[in-house]
């Protein structure tokens, strides 16, 4: 059960999507921008950012065109949209990414939801991306958020995937307010996962982990969950789904609020000029599983975070 | 009978076969997909022991939400709900029957009931007696419970025959901070209960439980002792029980500690052939306890080590008042059972499949029966002793040997200084063309041990100790297809071909006496449909029936086996899902008894109204059972039939805090 806000995400970008294909069909006024936005229905997260961006957006003299890489009528969907020559294309996640890049579409490229790992090694997006908003939170902001609900633990462990291209070790701990607060251990394999996490007992407070799909999954989830508790070594997961399933806390990007920033990236593409940006989430949201905490003897500062989500 | 199950199993699946679509790619291995994708739930699934038939059998799962709003107030009355199960009273113990099998005179015994895993048959009578209020582990702890039809003697060994019974109790984490309630119903129960949940700091937290039992008992009639000198069959204020029930389990990290101890008085109106009817001191009384640890370890991606040890104790005691001249004899059993079980298990994911080894091992340290008069001479008839040793090994290992197809192979070797040994093999193949639809095989060779009591039981003139008793054996087939039918309905429809063989039976003598001897030979042959629709998120229904016919070797219908049972509940929450009503319908053809009379067939209505969250902390239950004051009787063992309960309410009110 989840006490002060919905773990659910809403659904109204559908609704929205639904309502606005007819904007595929429709004329655009003089002086309203066009911009197309590129987005997988299927996933609940982006269609919640997505929401966030058309809502942002409106009154602001553009006109949005959804197209759903999920749906069979994308391509053509895709080449009505490239005619009309949108002046800003924004694809969210990584599926609309390549959608994007792999047709001609004209204009300023804005990537949104997607993690700057997954995009560092793609040799194809280099120059055709104009702006992104990654969903890497600065270990910075991460740190923070775990003072705030748990003042008094301040030794940081994290485990970092060195063949998955991001930021050094080096780059991470320079970003940590006190780097000497801060342990970080490489990790390449779901192999190495479990004795990497064991290493850092005694040493560290609690162990991040950064969204790796070949590294925490549903096979490699149980069993560093269990060392979690059987060690009294707290997880910090990167989802709701990861405090579900056991991590005693996540802070996680606000999809809603990348969204809405994604907007702002929008409007500063829309005037001319450069408008490159790579940025990270402004907002972030935290939630904590309290029957962990309990196995584990930790207590949090819930008020410390009115916006905290409790998973009990 | 044999033709027509044939037919239904396929008419049934090709029903179900519609357009399946390939099951869907494993997820890749990219940041987003972990970032937006699920993650199994691991604390919930392993806080307690999970049984360790996993997947291919067909499974019933009943949850703490089941319990809450159709009102069960025993794992009978769960069972009672649950396709293709049913339940007798006696109105000293309920039993249940599966697959054509609920033979008056058995104890629950082709059954295995397990708390956390942790098998609960006792020593003396090898029983499972835990379907009425004898159960000491109340609802209100269960998380949910696992029912797993078919063999599992593979991996648990003796009782594992027709079903694995898994109550999943909640942790301490789950547990409200304190909750109390009371409950009565029309019958005279009455009961209290309290638990406590604790946070003991550093990580270990503890729950309590407790609770009373009185019932002060109620008249019934039972015609077959209609005479004036047997107060015309009115048995005055007998039908009545008391006792308590405990629970207490404390986790620290990997380690689970559990504790429970229960007892229960059973004030019976008839209790057999030479006891004296409708008299105020007859009794049975069964006292089941346990305390134990488990630890659970997880060493690297793929494997779990998992250790538990337990101390046991079994006591049994009853009261027969046989006339004797114008006095009566007051004649007593008394049995105790003390054992300690260890068990060690060790699971990995090999390239193949997941491999499942453990060993376990039981010392029994008391394994008594004795029978005496009190009175009015104190004589001694029994006093023996014959604790057991026993060894087991046991492997499970799953193979994935084509696309879409898995196969479980299991085998269990059991040796024990009593009953000598057995090799339970099981085989089962699982086919999933789609996420939608499975087909599941299922081939076992279940046994059962003789009990202490079949072995060794000997009274004079009446009952000759058997010491080559031989362990009862079974050959099962099972067969069932599961299809997700639509957005929001599933069907499952499920065939079932059992041998039962060197069955233990009381043979009468030539001198009068009876010994119990393995003769029997038993089989039956059932189809099972079921369909669960929840439309429109709030009506929840479920309907199931079941055709079979169990019978012996002469081609005769074994007693207490409806042919046909059918099924059907359903929940509707209102007001903002805070009140709940739900219905519940039961049928049960016509049966016969052991004296070969047909009873009447069985048509029950139930009706319940729960709240959830309705008030600050306060909820209630309430129930109606038996709503058409149905009459019927149930085939038992201590005489031919016994009248059942006719309507009743009951009412419970619940207060939590800290929830």
């Amino acid at each position: 059960m989840v006490s002060r806000r919905s773990m659910l995400f809403a659904l109204p970008a559908a609704f929205g999507y639904l309502g606005l294909r007819r904007n595929l069909r429709a004329s655009v006024a003089g002086g309203v921008k066009r911009v197309a936005v590129v987005f997988p229905s299927a996933l609940e997260p982006c269609s919640e950012a997505v929401e966030g961006l058309r809502l942002r957006l409106s009154g602001h003299e553009v006109a949005v065109d959804l197209l759903d890489v999920n749906q069979a009528t994308f391509g053509a969907d895709a080449a009505q949209e490239m005619a009309r020559k949108p002046a800003v294309t924004v694809a969210v996640g990584s599926d609309a990414v390549h959608a994007v890049l792999e047709r001609s579409f004209q204009g300023k490229t804005v990537s949104t939801m997607t993690l700057e790992a997954d995009r560092a090694g793609d040799a194809s997006q280099a120059g055709q991306v104009t702006a992104a908003v990654y969903l890497d939170i600065p270990i910075r902001t991460l740190i923070a958020e775990l003072r705030k609900l748990f003042p008094e633990k301040t030794r940081v462990g994290l485990i970092r995937n060195p063949g998955r291209g991001g930021n050094t070790a080096s780059q991470i701990r320079s970003q940590a307010a006190e780097p000497g607060s801060l342990e970080i251990a490489d990790c390449a394999t779901a192999e190495e996962l479990l004795p990497v996490f064991l290493a850092f007992r005694k040493k560290v407070d609690f162990v991040i982990c950064l969204p790796d799909g070949s590294l925490y999954n549903s096979a490699t989830a149980r069993p560093l969950i269990m060392a979690s508790l059987e060690n009294r070594l707290p997880l910090v997961g990167f989802s709701p789904a990861f405090v579900r399933a056991g991590a005693a806390v996540a802070v996680y990007p606000d999809y809603r609020g990348v969204g809405q920033q994604t907007a702002d990236l929008v409007r500063r593409c829309l005037e001319p000029g450069d408008c490159a940006s790579w940025e990270t989430p402004r907002k972030v949201d935290a939630a904590v599983n309290a029957k962990v905490l309990r196995m584990l003897g930790m207590e949090f500062k819930a008020a410390a975070n009115p916006d905290l989500v409790v998973l009990r | 009978m044999r033709y027509l199950s044939i037919l239904l199993v396929l008419a049934g699946a090709s029903v179900m076969r519609g357009s399946d679509t390939p099951a869907a790619p494993p997820a890749g291995a990219s940041g987003e997909d972990a970032l937006f994708g699920d993650m199994p739930e691991v604390v919930a699934a392993a806080l307690h022991p999970q049984t360790l038939a996993e997947a291919p059998a067909s499974v019933t799962i009943v949850t703490a939400s089941d319990i809450h709003k159709f009102g069960y107030r025993t794992l009978g009355d769960v069972l009672s709900a649950v396709r293709g199960f049913t339940l007798t009273s006696d109105h000293i113990y309920q039993y249940s029957g599966a697959r054509g099998f609920a033979i008056p005179g058995d104890y629950n015994s082709l059954f295995l009931v397990m708390i956390n895993g942790h098998p609960m048959t006792e020593i003396v009578f090898d029983s499972n007696n835990y379907f009425g209020q004898d159960f000491g582990l109340d609802l209100d702890l269960v998380e949910r419970i696992e029912i797993i039809r078919g063999p599992s003697s593979a991996l648990y060994g003796s009782n594992g025959v027709l079903a694995n019974i898994n109550i999943v109790t909640k942790s301490p984490v789950d547990s409200p901070k304190f909750a109390a309630s009371t409950e009565t119903d029309s019958l005279g129960l009455r009961k209290v209960q309290a638990m406590a949940s604790v946070d003991l700091g550093k990580g270990v937290n503890l729950l309590v439980e407790g609770s009373g039992i009185l019932d002060g008992g109620h008249d019934l009639v039972i015609p077959a002792y209609n005479t004036p000198a047997q107060n015309n069959g009115v048995a005055n204020h007998l039908d009545g029980q008391s006792g308590y029930h405990s629970y207490a389990d404390l986790t620290w990290g990997s380690w689970d500690f559990s504790a429970y101890f229960n007892t229960r008085l059973s004030r019976a109106p008839v209790l057999g052939e030479g006891a004296t009817f409708d008299s105020q001191g007859q009794f049975y009384r069964d006292t089941r306890d346990f305390a134990g640890a488990t630890y659970t370890h997880d060493f690297e991606t793929s494997s779990q080590l998992q250790w538990q040890i337990y101390y046991d104790h079994y006591s049994y005691s009853d009261r027969y008042d046989e006339p004797a001249g114008i006095g009566i004899v007051d004649n007593r059993d008394e049995d105790w059972g003390d054992w300690i079980t260890s068990q060690l298990i060790y699971r990995r994911q090999d390239p193949i499949g997941g491999l499942t080894l453990g060993v376990t091992g039981t010392v029994e340290f008391r394994n008594l029966q004795t029978n005496e008069d009190f009175s009015p001479d104190h004589t001694v008839y029994l006093d023996i002793s014959h604790p057991d040793l026993s060894l087991a090994f046991f492997a499970q290992q799953e193979w994935s040997f084509a696309k879409n197809w898995t196969a479980y192979f299991g085998v269990r070797l059991d040796e024990s200084r009593n009953f000598g040994g057995f090799v339970s093999p099981q085989t089962s193949v699982v086919y999933q063309p789609s996420a939608r639809t499975s087909y599941k095989f299922v081939y076992g060779r279940p046994f059962r041990a003789p009990s202490s009591f079949e072995q060794y039981y000997a009274y004079p003139g009446t009952n000759v100790a058997n010491l080559r008793l031989r362990p009862e054996t079974a050959q099962a087939l099972e067969f069932t297809v599961e299809r997700h039918v639509a957005k929001s309905l599933d069907a499952v429809v499920n065939a079932y071909r059992y041998w039962l063989e060197s069955v233990i039976e009381a043979v009468e003598l030539p001198d009068g006496a009876s010994q119990y001897q393995n003769v029997g030979t038993f089989h039956s042959t059932g189809v099972e449909f079921e369909l669960h629709d929840h439309p429109s998120g709030w009506l929840d229904t479920t309907a199931s029936f079941s055709l079979q016919r169990a019978g012996d070797a002469a081609g005769e219908t074994l007693p207490n086996a409806p042919a046909r049972i059918g099924k059907f509940r359903a929940a509707v929450p209102v007001w903002r899902d805070r009140v709940n009503f739900s219905a519940g319908f039961e049928y049960l053809s016509s049966r016969l008894t052991a004296d070969r009379v047909a009873v009447r067939p069985v048509a029950l209505v139930d009706a319940t109204m729960s709240t959830s969250k309705l008030f600050r902390g306060v909820d209630f239950v309430a129930g109606i059972r038996n709503a058409l004051n149905w009459a019927y009787a149930d085939p038992v063992d201590v005489i031919d039939q016994i009248p059942a309960n006719g309507r009743s309410v009951f009412v419970k009110l619940i207060w939590r805090q800290g929830e």
